[in-house]
């Protein structure tokens, strides 16, 4: 505590002396932002780079920052960063080899789950309904003529 | 040892050795339940006895170990670990589920609370299913127990006892985070209900539908309960962890995730089977899935087989444990499905494919593969560790791609479902119900798209949510309207009257409602945030998305247990002051990375969040801002979803008093 309260009483010193000012975000800012929240701190329990405090990703938001005002592309930023920790830094899979397993893996889901519920209810519906204009079906008719038959005959004309 | 204190410390082995005597009841309720069978009542009667016995034991252990928290008892390891002299009182009673060994004792005595209270609740009216209801409910407190005694018992001793303990973990030092895990709990414990019932269902060859009707609260009242653990759960990651956000997909909110989409699958589903006495099989899968993935959550959590912000213990022991007994309950509840399955072939015809049958059916589908989207997603990265030793992330960016479309896709259906026809839908059936609706969200997209909306997910969004609202608003009104005419009240006396008979229907309508206000805030502040990060010194300024916030001073304060430093921000909007914020980072004096504590200002329309972070040396302290558009829709809809569910939850029930025999 007492090295924060030493940097609090610096701020507070350095505020009384600087003048106010209006600042505003160093403009590369956003796309550090962009690229930091793909990346994962590889120190942390699963927080992107953008928002672990940890010494790493801070030095990384440093890093990036850097690249980007050195004029590189923010591919090849990401780039370097999976050349130097491997595929675990993309907090996004890359869509090859196995991974698309969970890329394709949803989707088949949804039309699998839904063909097989389409074709299931096809199948019980033609089931259970007697085909049109085909005469209605043998338990049906039975059961039509056990009625019939407990009906007073003069009523049945 | 002073005498009184060795009265305190007594207490705990009390509650120790009620513990292990809970564990031999389980035992005895299990054998004695299935033993017994429904032909042997006195059995059954024991069994149930010892259900009650099981949970007065907890209950006893529990207070053990709130005892020693409230006595400060550090002799105590588990107490040693999650609490000290200064903490509050009641984190010092939030500690009790705060670590790993209490949460598990914690779990199994909220599982004994809902066993006993099933028992009690149906002990009349179900008397054929109650041995197996018993058998399955104490099987899985035997097993919880095995667990929780010799793999992480809260009972060790620590010798010699500290001085001082070290502390609650800071981040779960929060009255969201309190509330969060036992809400949590008691939404897996409660799906144990349906579960055992389901199970009873099977076993006695009785698999008719009363087990549906029986379970219909337990179902509802569990899925309640989780619900309300994952909106605390999403409010403290909000309010707490100062990232700016609600839900990061992390694997441990995954966890409480899946059992709420398979459980909310199987609430909708079961409506089929209650009305048409259709998908006996599927609605006993669904609800051993449901329950299934409640202890995969548990284990998850539990086990730091995952990397996460939440896992709190790292132990792999504990983690292989609960695997087996959820391999086991999978094995025994799906191989019993399967040999029983004949026996729930329901006789009952399908007319048409468009239908509600078939509309439930299709949410099932979403809701599942949204189920298996968060699965294999929190799995794969384990997977491809273990097949092909590479370590991959699967994070945010992937699930915020991947779900969109099936959050639109089930939000549609929201719309259908409660209005298409049972049986088969007419023609004029589905024009009369839809028309209207779905012309008003084309409507609302195509004014969005002229105002400058161009965004291809918030505009779809616009179109679902405005035909959803639309259906639900033109059924209720025309409901509401034939009840006034026929009885001579006003409209709003008719809805009420509606709402009252009704009380499911307009209910689930009302949990809707709830659901679209969230998917507004989520829409909102999904895809409209606004962020800058800055450094910045006292005196300095900055514009956010129209606010100009400047910094009046940094200044130092304290509460019982933190130290922190506190900015001191003021928020104008055209010259008006309206608000001063405080960001904290504080220091818990048990150490560790400094804490975050955003200051927020929320109105309808938007939150202005702003957080402090470290000293930039020379330049002044890193502030993040934020502006959050229609945030506090996404709590206000929560509320809403609870209100129906209260409303649901007052209808009376349907099953006869009797189980005929």
């Amino acid at each position: 505590m007492s090295r924060t309260s030493l940097i609090v009483i610096a701020i507070l010193l350095g505020g009384s002396l600087a003048f106010a000012a209006t600042v505003d975000e160093d403009p590369t800012e956003a796309k550090v932002r962009e690229i930091a929240k793909e990346l994962r701190c590889a120190v942390c329990q699963n927080e992107s780079v953008y928002d672990s405090r940890s010494d790493l990703a801070v030095q990384m938001k440093e890093l990036i920052r850097d690249k980007l005002k050195a004029g590189e592309s923010p591919e090849s930023i990401r780039k370097y960063f999976v050349s130097r920790y491997g595929d675990y830094i993309l907090l996004e899979p890359r869509r090859q080899g196995l991974n698309w397993l969970i890329w394709a893996g949803p989707g088949a889901a949804f039309l699998a789950g839904s063909g097989v519920l389409v074709v299931y209810l096809r199948r019980r519906v033609r089931r259970d309904r007697p085909a049109a204009g085909a005469p209605v079906d043998a338990k049906l008719k039975k059961r039509l003529e056990q009625e019939m038959e407990k009906l007073p005959d003069e009523d049945v004309p | 040892m002073p005498h009184a204190e060795r009265e305190t410390r007594l207490f705990l082995e009390i509650g120790h050795f009620a513990a292990i005597l809970a564990l031999a009841f389980a035992f005895v309720g299990t054998a004695s339940a299935f033993a017994g069978g429904p032909r042997n009542p006195a059995w059954v009667r024991a069994g149930s006895r010892a259900v009650w016995a099981v949970c007065a034991l907890l209950t006893l252990s529990i207070a053990s170990l709130v005892y020693a928290f409230l006595t400060n008892d550090f002799s105590v390891k588990y107490v040693a670990a999650n609490s000290n002299r200064i903490l509050p009182t009641f984190y010092k009673i939030a500690a009790v589920w705060g670590g790993h060994e209490g949460s598990l004792l914690f779990w199994v005595w909220l599982m004994s609370v809902f066993a006993a209270a099933a028992v009690a609740r149906h002990w009349r009216t179900h008397s054929v299913s109650m041995p197996f209801l018993i058998g399955v409910q104490s099987a899985v407190m035997t097993g919880f127990l095995v667990l929780v005694l010799f793999l992480s018992s809260p009972f060790e001793r620590l010798i010699p006892a500290p001085a001082d303990g070290v502390d609650l973990n800071p981040l779960l030092q929060d009255p969201g985070m309190v509330l969060h895990p036992p809400f949590l709990y008691l939404g897996y414990v409660g799906f144990s209900v349906p579960f055992a019932f389901a199970m009873a269902a099977l076993f006695s060859g009785r698999a008719g539908d009363e087990w549906v009707l029986a379970t219909r609260r337990w179902t509802i009242l569990a899925w309640f309960f989780l619900s309300v653990g994952i909106f605390f759960g999403a409010r403290w990651a909000y309010y707490e962890l100062g990232w700016g956000g609600y839900w990061a997909w992390d694997p441990v909110e995954n966890a409480s995730l899946m059992p709420w989409l398979a459980g909310t699958a199987f609430l909708h589903s079961t409506m089929i089977q209650e009305k048409r006495n259709l998908f006996r099989i599927w609605n006993v899968a669904l609800v051993i899935l449901t329950f299934a993935l409640s202890i995969l959550g548990t284990f998850l959590v539990r086990s730091g087989i995952v990397s996460s912000v939440h896992a709190f213990a790292n132990d792999p022991g504990r983690g292989l444990t609960i695997l087996i007994l959820l391999a086991v309950l999978l094995v025994a509840s799906f191989g019993t499905l399967i040999f029983r399955a004949e026996r729930l072939r329901a006789d009952v015809s399908l007319d048409s494919i468009v239908s509600r049958e078939s509309a439930f059916l299709f949410n099932n589908v979403f809701f599942l593969t949204a189920t298996f989207t968060v699965l294999v997603g929190t799995l794969y990265p384990l997977a491809a560790e273990a097949i092909m030793g590479t370590k991959v992330s699967v994070g945010a960016p992937y699930y915020n791609k991947v779900f969109v479309p099936l959050m639109l896709g089930m939000l549609v259906l929201m719309g259908v479902g409660p209005l298409i026809a049972w049986r088969r839908a007419s023609i004029s059936n589905l024009k009369r119900n839809f028309l209207a609706p779905a012309l008003a969200g084309i409507g609302a997209g195509a004014g969005a798209a002229a105002v400058g909306m161009r965004e291809i997910y918030p505009l779809m969004a616009v179109v679902i949510m405005v035909f959803v609202l639309g259906t639900i608003a033109s059924d209720a009104y025309k409901s509401a309207r034939s009840r006034a005419r026929r009885d001579g009240v006003s409209l709003a006396g008719g809805l009420a009257r509606i709402v009252r008979r009704n009380k499911r229907r307009y209910g689930g309508m009302v949990i809707h409602v709830g659901v679209l206000l969230m998917v507004l805030g989520m829409a909102g502040s999904g895809n409209y945030q606004t962020e800058k990060s800055l450094v910045m010194k006292p005196g300095d300024s900055f514009t956010i998305a129209g606010y100009a916030i400047s910094f009046k001073e940094i200044r130092e304060t304290r509460g019982p247990n933190w130290m922190a430093i506190e900015g001191v921000f003021e928020a104008r909007n055209d010259g008006t002051l309206i608000a001063e914020l405080r960001p904290q980072r504080r220091v818990y004096s048990r150490g560790g990375m400094p804490m975050t504590e955003a200051a927020i200002h929320s109105t309808l329309t938007r939150d202005l969040y702003v957080v402090i972070g470290d000293e930039v040396p020379g330049q002044g302290i890193a502030v993040k801002a934020y502006v959050n558009p229609l945030v506090q829709w996404i709590w206000a809809g929560g509320g809403v979803m609870a209100l129906g569910t209260v409303i649901v939850m007052f209808q009376r029930r349907r099953y006869p008093v009797k189980e005929a025999a």
